[in-house]
């Protein structure tokens, strides 16, 4: 099971660590790693997200209410939801979080989340 | 009005529908999922159904739970090749758009205020701080909540937002002692390079002052001998052990020592649980005493066989799995191959640490072709057992019941 083979008491020497394991630290023997001795600059690119809810009325609805913060599977991986639910959850997301909709709104997205997504009538 | 801005977030949302053109595309067609791979997840009531994707810089298969900002599953069978997760399939979750990609690693800068003096640190300088490492699991406070029922809603996870590793950082406790303790000071707030796109509360968590002061909350610059990944939190990242991953702040700039209670919303609002035993309430229940979510509980997985496998009879089938003990230890690991009638003792892997994974491998006889219904149950060190009953709550928290395994003989 063991991959690497220095002990904790080997990582200390070796960073020059001044903290002595005690009865209090965590580690009892944990495989360990080579100590880190450089940081390197970290940059990466996302996965291009294109999806929308399509085209129609509840789409344009979704489209522009929810899709500026995330994408559509967080719409569409929902268990089936009540409509007390997706209330709550509309509602959390424009007073809690800001999503760009008008409280007038929450009950057309509402309708069209309960059309969309896998929703319990 | 400092409760959004609509206006940016809606010319955001304008900006992406025009890139994808009118059309944009259907959902259910997502780009990302170019492998044709599906994870089966077992959900009551559905949907089941996620693409497994590699598609995302660093990281190798993982079950796609949300493209943007990304939520990324490991895959169960990863948790039988090792006791540590390694890097490119540890889970990913962030909660803004806005997330650091470009992390420039010499302009970067730790700040502390709040103490006798301002404190900014550059990463060569954190690099000669003294060391601490130990192994610890971080685990969502959402994990398995797909698993709910009746379900919540939220980020729809099966069991695998949760890893275990080895960090390597600095004692919080150090850098707090460099910017020098107020004794009025009662808590500690962490915040991250993630921004909201709408004017609300930043993503920011807060430690009473005696846990960030413990010896053992870490400010980690590596995982598993490496530099973090920037989506597991580039370049530091906090470590609170024994304690779930909404605290284990990612991309951490700074830190403020705060004289009263942290009320901003990520601590007065989210991530609240029911103050009762395992945050266990009838299902159902929307009103209850709250509090903040904390110490993780007692869990345990068998992963050397997927829930529905069929396998061949043989005398006897090796289960193997991991667990932990929570905020403690591992004390020991039963495993029953009758749904939880008889049970007997596996053998425990080498202990590396009270906050990290324990391993546990046995064999159960077997007697005839068909379904046999396996399980395993954690004793924590500290005396704490799985139960069976899971537990229920609006938020989807803490689940740790004993987990079933259903396979077929044949």
């Amino acid at each position: 099971m063991s991959r690497v083979s220095l002990t904790v008491t080997a990582l200390l020497l070796l960073t020059g660590c001044q903290a002595q394991p005690s009865a209090e630290q965590p580690a009892s023997e944990p495989q360990s790693f080579a100590a880190l001795t450089r940081i390197e600059t970290s940059r990466i690119e996302l996965p291009a997200d294109e999806e929308t809810f399509g085209q129609g009325t509840h789409a344009d609805l979704l489209n522009r209410s929810c899709l500026a913060c995330h994408s559509t599977s967080m719409v569409r991986y929902q268990p089936p939801l009540t409509r007390k639910q997706w209330t709550a959850t509309v509602t959390k997301m424009r007073d809690a979080y800001g999503a760009p909709f008008e409280a007038e709104e929450t009950e057309a997205i509402v309708d069209a989340l309960m059309a969309t997504a896998p929703a319990k009538k | 009005m400092d409760r959004l801005d609509p206006l940016l977030a809606r010319t955001l949302a304008r900006r992406r529908l025009l890139a994808t053109g009118a059309l944009g595309l259907a959902a259910g067609g997502t780009a990302l999922a170019q492998s044709g791979k599906v994870a089966q997840l077992l959900m009551a009531g559905g949907p089941e159904q996620r693409p497994l994707t590699s598609v995302f810089p660093g990281k190798g298969e993982m079950i796609l739970q949300r493209n943007r900002p990304p939520l990324l599953e490991t895959p169960m069978s990863v948790f039988d090749q090792g006791v540590f997760t390694p890097n490119d399939r540890f889970f990913v979750r962030w909660h803004w758009s806005d997330i650091p990609l470009d992390v420039d690693a010499e302009a970067f800068r730790l700040t502390i205020t709040g103490g006798k003096q301002p404190v900014s640190l550059s990463l060569p300088e954190i690099l000669k701080l003294p060391r601490i490492s130990y192994a610890a699991v971080n685990q969502c406070s959402g994990n398995s909540r797909g698993l709910f029922d009746p379900r919540v809603p939220g980020a729809q996870w099966a069991h695998g937002a949760m890893g275990n590793a080895i960090w390597e950082g600095v004692a919080l406790k150090t850098l707090l002692d460099k910017a020098g303790i107020d004794p009025k000071a009662a808590a500690v707030r962490f915040g991250g390079l993630d921004k909201p796109l709408t004017q609300v509360d930043a993503f920011e968590k807060s430690l009473a002052l005696d846990h960030a002061m413990d010896g053992e909350v870490m400010v980690a610059f590596a995982m598993n001998g490496e530099q973090l990944p920037l989506l597991n939190g580039f370049p530091l990242r906090l470590i609170v052990p024994g304690w779930y991953s909404t605290y284990w702040v990612k991309s951490l700039n700074h830190i403020d020592l705060l004289a009263g209670k942290d009320t901003n919303y990520w601590m007065a609002k989210a991530y609240q649980i029911p103050d009762t035993p395992n945050a266990d309430v009838p299902p159902g229940t929307t009103e209850f005493p709250k509090t903040p979510i904390s110490a993780m509980n007692v869990r345990s997985w068998i992963t050397s066989t997927e829930p529905g496998a069929k396998v061949p009879i043989a005398a006897s089938l090796p289960v193997r799995g991991v667990a932990m003990g929570g905020d403690t230890g591992v004390k020991r690991v039963e495993v029953s191959a009758d749904g939880g009638k008889s049970w007997h003792d596996a053998k425990l892997g080498p202990d590396q640490g009270r906050y990290g994974f324990r391993r546990f491998e046995t064999q159960v006889a077997i007697a005839a072709r068909g379904p046999v219904r396996l399980m395993s149950r954690c004793t924590s060190s500290s005396g704490q057992v799985q139960p069976m009953k899971a537990n229920w709550n609006p938020g989807g928290y803490m689940r740790n019941c004993v987990e079933p395994c259903p396979i077929e003989i044949v």
